[in-house]
């Protein structure tokens, strides 16, 4: 059964087409994730869905309803850090469990269920204020858990959370994941993607690529990824590398680039030899599983994220 | 009634909480009430000065609601559009008027408390009244007129200020620059014929006038006229009136 039914959905702003009729559809208890680069409308479409947002034209339904229809079964975590930081994390709960329609001792008695569904006890009575970035993500996730929601809508979740925090908050969205409840993750990053049943690569308004994570990785049919990280990176590096990659696509990483190649790992000492003739230092190389990130950027030859300068 | 219970206790705890704004509408305008005591009213004769403190003292407690009103409301909207909390809200079964209630409420009760502080601060520095129980009614009644043309300020900047910082000086800008301009902070008798006609149309300063003429007999000019008191409350209402529409439309409208 679909949770989710999206037809031709066209949003604009302005001129620019930010959903470019788009069709969607979301089985009930999927997990599903809205994957692509900043700009490519996956925020602006979980904010239809979540009916903050009015789309131009198309449909979205949600069991059979508008967006608007169903707000008490939907289940909507923005991106940014919306808790009150002068209260506590019980204060908050308990506001946003008013906000749902709870009386105060009905909201006392399922805050204090949420409290330790997210093994938030020994802290609840603190300030948010004095919460670590992923206490107070794992708090703003409750806000979400309250009985009755079917839908959850979780925009870009872990952003600005270091790898622990980003490990305990996808351990706790397995917990969820049990139940009958329909998840859309919306991301740029392909290990959160990984968590998902179902990814769509998002680009430009339309999604251009749906599948498991590992049908997505399976079908680019590409054997190869050599990462090099470099001392520097600049022109002439690239332009070396971009002599072994028989796909003609470099990606610049955070500390170097990933070269697509068909070629096996024997070429890495040949990659080394090149680079260290032209005067430049390799700092690390080795041969790496192809992610989700890649898969996009094998698809569109664009990052699906921003990297270091 | 959970909606407006929610908000209401949000905004209390968030302004109670809140150094700043305990300072700016408690302990300055109480700052304000020793200097005008101690300090502007040494040569007044001895029979008048129990009606002058009085009369700083409501001075000072519409110092404080404008201010209450004004930068307490167009902070915490501002703030809580920047954290998203209204994409948030607006994603739940949550109705805006009710929200928006809640809002006022909590602003006109922080107001309430900090002029109950400030009106005992000033009767024990002397501050004397003369009133019958209808004037103690009417007044509370343009205080609370008052209080809602405020808001309706801090609901304008709130909303239409995107920049948090921006929206609070700007309230307080308004509020401070309004005061000095209206003869909140001056005797209405002292500021020239074009500020005299701002003061009564500014709601709170006419409000300000009216209270003290009903609570000391003075205020400068025959105050609790009919075109006077008519002039209050509509312009208190079209100000809180705009103030929530356009809050309204600015932070509950789905783009």
């Amino acid at each position: 059964m679909d949770s989710i039914i999206i037809k031709n959905l066209v949003k604009k702003y302005g001129n620019k087409t930010v959903i470019d009729s788009l069709n969607l559809n979301i089985k009930e208890s999927e997990f599903y994730c809205l994957m692509g680069p900043n700009g490519s409308g996956k925020t602006t479409l979980s904010s239809i869905i979540a009916s903050i947002r009015i789309q131009d034209s198309g449909t979205v339904e949600i069991y059979g309803k508008k967006p608007s229809e169903v707000k008490d079964i939907i289940g909507y975590l923005p991106q940014e850090n919306f808790s009150d930081s002068s209260l506590t994390g019980k204060e908050n709960l308990m506001y946003f469990a008013r906000m749902l329609g709870y009386k105060r001792k009905e909201a006392s008695f399922v805050v204090n269920d949420l409290i330790k569904k997210i093994d938030l006890t020994e802290d609840a009575d603190k300030r948010v204020s004095k919460y670590s970035g992923g206490m107070r993500k794992k708090l703003e996730l409750a806000t979400i858990l309250f009985p009755g929601n079917k839908v959850l809508i979780l925009d870009e979740p872990t952003t600005g959370l270091d790898p622990s925090a980003r490990r305990n908050f996808f351990g706790l969205i397995d917990l969820i994941k049990e139940k009958t409840t329909t998840i859309i993750l919306i991301s740029h990053i392909g290990s959160d993607a990984e968590h998902a049943s179902r990814v769509g690569l998002m680009s430009e308004g339309k999604i251009i690529a749906e599948g498991t994570p590992e049908e997505l990785k399976n079908n680019i049919n590409l054997k190869n990824i050599i990462n090099v990280e470099t001392s520097i990176k600049n022109d002439k590096i690239r332009e070396i590398l971009e002599g072994f990659s028989k796909e003609e696509k470099l990606q610049e990483t955070d500390n170097g680039y990933k070269i697509y190649t068909n070629e096996t790992t024997e070429v890495i000492p040949k990659i080394v030899r090149a680079v260290e003739e032209n005067g430049y230092k390799i700092v690390q190389i080795g041969s790496i599983i192809p992610s989700l990130e890649d898969v996009f950027f094998k698809l569109t030859g664009k990052p699906v994220r921003k990297v270091k300068e | 009634m959970n909606q407006i219970s929610a908000t209401f206790i949000k905004g209390i705890k968030d302004n109670l909480m809140n150094k700043s704004a305990l300072f700016w509408v408690i302990a300055w305008p109480i700052l304000w009430l020793f200097l005008g005591v101690f300090v502007f009213l040494k040569d007044i004769p001895e029979a008048y000065i129990g009606f002058a403190k009085g009369q700083i003292t409501i001075s000072m407690i519409t110092f404080s609601f404008m201010i209450s009103g004004m930068t307490s409301l167009a902070a915490t909207i501002s703030e809580d559009r920047h954290k998203g909390l209204f994409l948030k809200l607006k994603s739940m079964p949550v109705q805006p008027w009710k929200e928006s209630i809640g809002r006022i409420l909590a602003v006109l009760s922080f107001s309430i408390i900090s002029i109950i502080i400030i009106l005992i601060v000033g009767l024990a520095l002397g501050a004397k009244f003369s009133f019958s129980t209808i004037d103690l009614f009417k007044s509370i009644g343009f205080l609370v007129l008052g209080i809602l043309a405020s808001a309706g300020v801090g609901l304008i900047c709130g909303s239409l200020i995107k920049s948090v910082q921006g929206a609070i000086m700007t309230a307080v800008g308004i509020a401070v620059i309004t005061s000095a301009i209206s003869g909140v902070f001056f005797d209405y008798s002292m500021l020239p014929g074009v500020l005299q006609t701002f003061a009564r149309f500014w709601p709170m300063s006419s409000a300000n006038a009216i209270i003290a003429y009903y609570l000391t007999g003075n205020a400068g000019f025959d105050a609790t006229s009919v075109l006077n008191l008519s002039l209050t409350v509509i312009i208190s209402l079209i100000f809180f009136s705009i103030g929530l529409i356009i809050y309204t439309k600015y932070c509950w409208k789905n783009e």
